[in-house]
């Protein structure tokens, strides 16, 4: 049972819960493996940094919006509002809301996580097993002006409108690779947004290339082409082999040059034509949010493809760590058909790895067989989206030597070069130490992968030896107050 | 400072603040129905704002697209990425520093 108790050991009041199972992260694979755990009849701790669960992919309007109609919102709503019955009705769950991991450690007795929670008192959660989900963010590729207000994530203004209800500007421009950006461009033009334009930097013909492959997913094409009908409606521009690369305004974006790319996305030369807008939307895939998974000292390997470093893990979803397990986008970029039998089974798994005498065991494991073989289905698919929407590496060209490329610490690329050149670096934490990019308070996590990239390409070395930033002990800022308790 | 408007201060309010960017109720496709607007400030300018709103989807909507400056550079910055992960949307609120609208 859950046990809420209050700390003897110090003065300042941290609340403890004790669970068998302790979930980060409550979004589609948080919650699948929620649902899973309290069928079993084990108890967990769900623990998302957001007022409301959903995660990015079923992210709710605010209660005080009091939606009619929320399901209009979601392109497949009926599995979020039945995860959402899950994680209320069963008296095993606890769903902690606005409640942020900031480090945890485990040791024989388990697993223990600290969450700081603005205005409370924190919290910790002490867990048998622990199951990792904690989702990806934007993939942002520096250009000059990318630092300019009005240039955001693809998945900021889809927060904005889907979540807030507000638009994001008043003349607005999308410029990305891969399928994401067809959900926002559409959420946008229904909203009655001037969309002037709509940038795949992927050409056709690298998609015809897996035209065969990427038929096995034929019902998500369908909801692509569900999305393209939709700008064909509202008259919205959707272009392939373009992309955003410059940005400039006074304090503000005004304008902005699109450009051809060549097959390697470098710049077409005499290509560059000028388009007005307010509001620049970038969205080149996405980062998986590895820092706790690698706090807790498994193994990730860098898949090329992604540009990124995914969590390994066995056909359970267990990681190289005993106990710690990982399901949704910090296994690979495959979103939510993926995320949500990668949570199941992650759940049962860990349910099952508790208790070997489970009155349903049989029955657990056929569960677990039927969510394995549909993870595989929707991994294939997301592999051939992956490939297909790949970066190429010409991206970095877009950027000059005076583009802020840690935005953070005001890093720029020639700051970069020069520390690279000058003093003989070889990989991404000398960079870090001699150029402070990645000091700031994102921790590096918008700036890492382009400094990997350039690093990678300024000493000739392959990105998966360049290496990373290094992982931290505290892997979310928190009030200085929170680590005295 | 926060405080309530009675409902003839939001009609003059929301005169001013007709062309706002939150999406239009012709376009509402959820049926929301925000409760009663407030006002802040927000270095000395009035903003309006509903309950639930992010600090920064109220100063957006106000056409406000900068937040604050770097502390090097000098050089604007206002909401990036929209999810908690880059920290450049970052207000004082209240008194309590380096919260992310």
């Amino acid at each position: 049972m859950v046990t809420p108790e209050n700390s003897k050991e110090t003065d300042i009041e941290t609340s403890i819960i004790k669970v068998d199972i302790a979930i980060v992260g409550a979004g589609p694979a948080g919650l699948a493996a929620a649902r899973e755990v309290s069928a079993t009849g084990a108890t967990a701790a769900v623990l998302d940094s957001y007022a409301r669960p959903g995660g990015q992919y079923f992210k709710q309007t605010p209660q005080t919006f009091r939606a009619k109609r929320p399901g209009r919102l979601h392109h497949d709503y009926a599995p979020a509002q039945a995860l959402f019955g899950v994680a209320e009705a069963s008296p095993r769950l606890t769903l902690r809301t606005n409640t942020t991991v900031w480090t945890a450690y485990g040791s024989d007795n388990g697993f223990s996580l600290h969450c700081y929670r603005p205005g409370e008192s924190s919290l910790e959660v002490r867990a048998k097993k622990v199951i990792l989900a904690p989702g990806a963010y934007d993939r942002a590729l520096p250009f000059p002006g990318w630092d300019l207000p009005g240039v955001m994530t693809a998945g900021a203004i889809q927060t904005l409108a889907k979540s807030q209800r507000v638009l994001p500007g008043r003349r607005i421009v999308l410029s990305g690779s891969g399928p994401f950006l067809l959900p926002v461009a559409a959420l946008l033009a229904e909203s009655g947004a001037n969309l002037a334009g709509v940038f795949e930097a992927t050409r056709p013909v690298v998609m015809l290339r897996y035209g065969s492959a990427a038929w096995n997913g034929r019902a998500k094409l369908g909801e692509g082409a569900g999305y393209l009908r939709v700008l064909r409606r509202y008259g919205v521009p959707y272009r392939f082999g373009r992309a955003v690369v410059r940005a400039e305004g006074a304090g503000r974006v005004e304008r902005v040059s699109v450009t051809r790319l060549n097959p390697d996305w470098t710049i077409m030369p005499g290509s560059l034509e000028t388009l007005e807008a307010d509001t620049v939307g970038v969205g080149y895939g996405f980062t998986p949010s590895t820092d706790l998974s690698q706090l807790f000292g498994c193994e990730h390997r860098y898949e090329p493809t992604q540009d990124a470093s995914f969590a390994l893990h066995d056909a359970r979803q267990q990681s190289t760590k005993p106990g710690v397990f990982v399901a949704g986008e910090i296994c690979g970029i495959g979103g939510s058909a993926v995320a949500l039998p990668q949570g199941a089974i992650a759940g049962l798994a860990a349910a099952l790895d508790l208790d070997p005498s489970l009155s349903s065991k049989s029955e657990a494991n056929s569960r677990l067989a039927r969510f394995q073989a549909e993870a595989r289905q929707a991994q294939a698919f997301a592999g051939t989206l992956n490939r297909m929407f790949a970066l190429r590496p010409g991206w970095q060209s877009w950027a000059t030597p005076e583009t802020i490329i840690c935005r953070c610490e005001e890093v720029t690329l020639g700051k970069i070069q020069t520390a690279i050149n000058e003093f003989d670096l070889k990989n991404v934490k000398a960079v870090k130490l001699t150029t402070r990019c990645g000091m700031g308070l994102c921790q590096g996590r918008v700036c890492g992968q382009a400094v990997s990239s350039f690093t990678a390409s300024l000493t000739g070395r392959d990105p998966a030896e360049t290496g990373s930033f290094s992982n931290r002990p505290i892997v979310r800022p928190v009030p200085l107050g929170e680590l005295v308790q | 400072m926060v405080r309530l408007l009675l409902a003839n201060d939001y009609f003059k309010v929301s005169r001013k603040d007709l062309d706002d960017l939150r999406i239009k109720p012709s376009y509402e496709a959820a049926e929301i129905e925000r409760g009663e607007p407030f006002e802040f400030s927000f270095g000395g300018q009035p903003v309006m704002a509903y309950p639930g709103e992010t600090v920064g989807t109220a100063l957006l909507a106000a056409g406000i697209a900068t937040f604050r400056t770097t502390r090097q550079g000098g050089q604007p910055r206002g909401i990036f990425c929209g999810i908690g992960i880059c920290f450049d949307c970052l207000v004082v609120v209240e008194g309590r520093l380096n919260q992310r609208a």
